[in-house]
């Protein structure tokens, strides 16, 4: 049921293919400190990530979780330790805005944009000229299914249309690293069970490194690799549980592997051995 | 009369509305005691009304049995109103303001007149000037008038519409100054004498050039509300307070000048001497300080109504009393 | 249709029955005609001077509109100066309050000598006071940027101009709408205020000019006129703005959207 807490970790199941992993980059998290105002809001983190590993992050409200994700993302500075990215030959990496797509629970979509001028934000921000930075977005939006809405202003969409246009936003810049901050966290489950989905196919085929922190334990073992339970104000304590499941797909929550992942994830959630670590 | 009070008069008119539910204003009516007079004024205090102080000053109301409560105003009171709202006992109003007031439903007597001859002209810098009212009329430059006031709408009947380009008349000197073939409208006791004492040579145009004379400073009342007697004793204080003053300006100007920090005591005494020939003229000399001749108040409603500014053509004898003493004065 | 009629009728209907308390109130109490003329008065009146009074609306318009303009220029380049900069705004906002504080009636004088008379001072005078919600309003919008939004400018990288132009600007509108409908009553009062010192007289005197006249001969019906006229200015500048704001605003605020 538990791994090795750190290094390579191969998964099993169906999924990221070979060509696909080369996109990804691997993150190596060190000791990793944040500190907001003297209050120690993340501390000495440590986690691998693989080239095109799925990784979630779950653990208790304040935890340090979104601290953790939006470290990695540079949003924020380490008090101490470091966070280094590579490549999948393993040479070091700077990681630009074209290299991280960011997901957020709120969407954030500009208002007075319609979609598509939303999902072409990244590249015209980038200096991309209309014409190209356009069609890349309506191509976003085609394999989305979203063409329909292309027109359509933010609010005039569901919440869940709102939170796949931001998918298609950040996915627009084709990023080797996808950082996910709760995306689903506003939906309605039955939304949820099927953005879920949309997001598994959708990294598989980009093929990029995906770290998403949730507070829903399912999501977590349905679609990382592995998942980081983080512990404690500040996480202070990190247990990486490596997930092996026969199928990810929409059937795949109704197996019994399912089932013992998620009892598993809980329990180390609640406390895991009695002595604190 | 400056622009600003125009200004202000529309805010005190707005506070009128709401005066209006509580019915007119009464007088204390005690017999023994001294009659009380608040007598509001439509400027601040100067040679214009050198007479009513200097017999302030001598304690001539006082000896009459009247005591006297001048109220000076910066500019902005709407006096003729004020008059007939009962806001004070009696006003400084021109006849024309008296006139129009009347049109509109007011009912003002003037009982004293101040200057036999109006005051108001037109000044120009001496350089340059023409000759007559008319060619000032018809020149070129600015006119800074005040709007509203008759006379100019008569002139514009008279002599034509103006062909100067007319700004507001703001009793900046400033403007005049600055401009070396402006026309700016003028109070004898005001903007001469300033100029007189700045050195700066001027030409004055009498407005009564144009055959448009009103008696344009009177002390008002409205009808019916000041007993005679009251009124008579009033009009013979500053009928002799006036004699008094023209006789040695110099002598009250000082006080007057207390009251009115903006001007000093030596321009108000050349503002008296410029005041002089409209005082004493053969009328006054005849029918005494004060006094005045229901021929004018009907010549100024023939010239109004001719020029369309006046509709309702009223009596002259409703427009003024005389309740002066029967023997005239004769100045020294 | 039937919309529109419900919307107007009920304003309509206290705007009559207003006018009737009036002239029945002028008439119970026997008001004289210079302290409070019947609404009959003061229609009366303008039919009769009805050109001059139109003349003297549209130059109020003039400077009405005009002053509006340049406050909402400068109103906007100035906020969004003082918005994306504390330095800026420390130093410059303060005297902007100040410029706000001081009575118009004390500096149309200074006007008048600095730019002469008529429309140039009238427009300043205008914008002057005017000038101050909109640069609020626009400061207001730009600091109130959403923050999440924000972020995603940083993490592309966006740059100074970039995250004006296309972040903060848009963001800001509504607010700066709002000061505009502000601004631009405000403007009509300027206007006139500034007339009051230094608008032409004669065939084109604008409305404050008109009032001013007015009072001096005691036809309070005529100001009541051109204080009529001058609102119903203000009425239609508001109305412009509303519309452009609707306009701006209609497929994405919630101010003016519909959801699906």
């Amino acid at each position: 049921m538990r791994g090795g807490a750190r290094g390579r970790v191969t998964s099993g199941d169906a999924g990221a293919n070979s060509a696909a992993q080369s996109q990804g980059v691997s993150v190596s998290v060190r000791q990793a400190c944040v500190r907001f105002d003297q209050v120690e809001a993340l501390a000495q983190a440590s986690i691998d990530i693989a080239p095109g590993e799925f990784v979630s992050i779950v653990g208790d409200s304040g935890g340090g979780k979104t601290t953790l994700l939006r470290a990695i993302g540079g949003l924020i500075g380490l008090a101490s330790g470091s966070i280094q990215f590579q490549d999948a030959a393993g040479a070091p990496l700077h990681i630009g805005p074209r290299d991280i797509g960011f997901c957020f629970q709120e969407g954030r979509l500009l208002p007075w944009r319609s979609v598509l001028a939303n999902v072409a934000l990244p590249l015209e921000l980038e200096g991309i000229a209309r014409g190209e930075r356009l069609d890349a977005a309506r191509a976003m939006l085609e394999r989305m299914r979203l063409s329909g809405v292309e027109r359509r202003m933010p609010a005039q969409l569901s919440g869940g249309m709102r939170m796949r246009v931001a998918m298609a936003r950040a996915l627009v810049i084709r990023p080797r690293l996808l950082l996910l901050d709760e995306p689903f966290g506003a939906l309605d489950e039955v939304t949820r069970i099927a953005l879920d989905e949309e997001l598994l196919m959708l990294v598989r085929e980009s093929g990029a490194t995906a770290v998403l922190v949730t507070h829903s334990i399912q999501e977590a073992v349905l679609l990382a690799e592995r998942v980081l339970v983080l512990r404690g104000r500040p996480g202070i304590s990190q247990i990486p549980i490596p997930i092996s499941l026969p199928s990810r797909d929409a059937d795949g929550r109704l197996t019994v592997e399912f089932a013992s992942f998620c009892a598993v994830v809980q329990y180390e959630l609640r406390g895991g051995m009695a002595a604190a670590s | 009369m400056s622009l600003r009070k125009n200004f202000v008069s529309i805010m005190l008119l707005a506070c009128f509305a709401c005066v209006i539910a509580c019915g007119e204003a009464k007088q204390p009516s005690a017999p023994n005691t001294p009659t009380r007079i608040r007598l509001q004024l439509n400027w601040v205090p100067e040679t214009e009304f050198g007479g009513i102080y200097a017999a302030e000053f001598d304690g001539l109301y006082r000896d009459a049995g009247l005591q006297l409560e001048i109220i000076k105003d910066p500019g902005g009171a709407a006096v003729p109103q004020m008059i007939d709202q009962g806001v004070c006992d009696a006003g400084i109003a021109s006849g024309d303001q008296i006139l129009q007031l009347r049109q509109q439903g007011g009912d003002l007597v003037a009982i004293y007149n101040i200057f036999d001859h109006t005051p108001y002209g037109l000044m120009m810098h001496a350089a340059g000037a023409p000759e007559t009212l008319q060619e000032v009329w018809k020149g070129a430059g600015n006119l800074a008038i005040e709007s509203g006031l008759p006379v100019w709408k008569y002139l514009g009947a008279k002599y034509g519409p103006t062909t100067r380009a007319v700004i507001p008349y703001n009793a900046v000197t400033a403007s005049f100054l600055g401009d070396a073939t402006i026309a700016s409208q003028c109070f004898i006791t005001s903007e001469p004498p300033l100029m007189d004492l700045a050195k700066v040579p001027i030409k004055v145009f009498s407005v009564s050039e144009s055959g448009f004379d009103p008696y344009t400073v009177t002390v008002a009342v409205k009808r019916g509300k000041m007993p005679d007697e009251v009124q008579r004793k009033f009009c013979a204080a500053m009928q002799e307070g006036w004699r008094r003053y023209m006789a040695d300006p110099a002598k009250y100007n000082p006080d007057i000048a207390k009251l009115n920090p903006a001007m000093s005591a030596e321009v108000m005494n050349m503002g008296a001497e410029r005041m002089k020939p409209l005082l004493f003229t053969p009328w006054t000399q005849a029918h005494g300080l004060g006094s005045m001749d229901p021929a004018r108040w009907q010549s100024m409603i023939d010239l109004l109504s001719a020029s369309g500014v006046i509709k309702i053509r009223p009596q002259p004898e409703s427009l003024m009393s005389n309740m002066l003493p029967p023997k005239p004065t004769t100045p020294k | 249709m039937k919309r529109a009629i419900a919307a107007v009728l009920p304003p309509l209907l206290v705007l009559g029955a207003g006018l009737l308390v009036w002239e029945f109130a002028v008439m119970v109490f026997a008001l004289p005609k210079y302290l409070l003329p019947s609404p009959l008065a003061v229609a009366d009146a303008t039919w009769n001077d009805r050109s001059r009074l139109l003349a003297g609306a549209l130059q109020t318009a003039l400077a009405s509109v005009g002053g509006f303009a340049f406050a909402v220029t400068i109103g906007v380049v100035v906020g969004s100066a003082l918005g994306s900069s504390r330095t800026l705004q420390r130093g410059f906002y303060p005297l902007a309050l100040l410029l706000q504080m001081v009575p118009l009636v004390a500096i149309a004088p200074l006007l008048v000598i600095w730019l002469g008379y008529g429309l140039r001072s009238t427009i300043a005078a205008a914008c002057i006071v005017a000038v101050f919600p909109v640069l609020a309003s626009t400061l207001d919008g730009m600091r109130g940027t959403d923050a999440g939004l924000r972020e995603i400018f940083s993490i592309y990288r966006a740059g100074r101009w970039a995250r004006w132009w296309k972040l903060e600007l848009p963001a800001s509108i509504p607010s700066v709408v709002t000061g505009c409908r502000v601004a631009a009553g405000l403007s009509v009062i300027g206007a006139i205020v500034g007339e009051f010192v230094s608008g032409y007289a004669g065939d084109q005197a604008p409305l404050g000019i008109v009032i001013v006249a007015s009072m001096r001969e005691a036809r309070t019906d005529l100001v009541f006129s051109a204080v009529a006229l001058s609102a119903c200015v203000g009425f239609l500048l508001f109305g412009l703005v509303s519309a452009l704001g609707w306009l701006l605003l209609r497929r994405w605020h919630a101010s003016s959207v519909k959801e699906n």
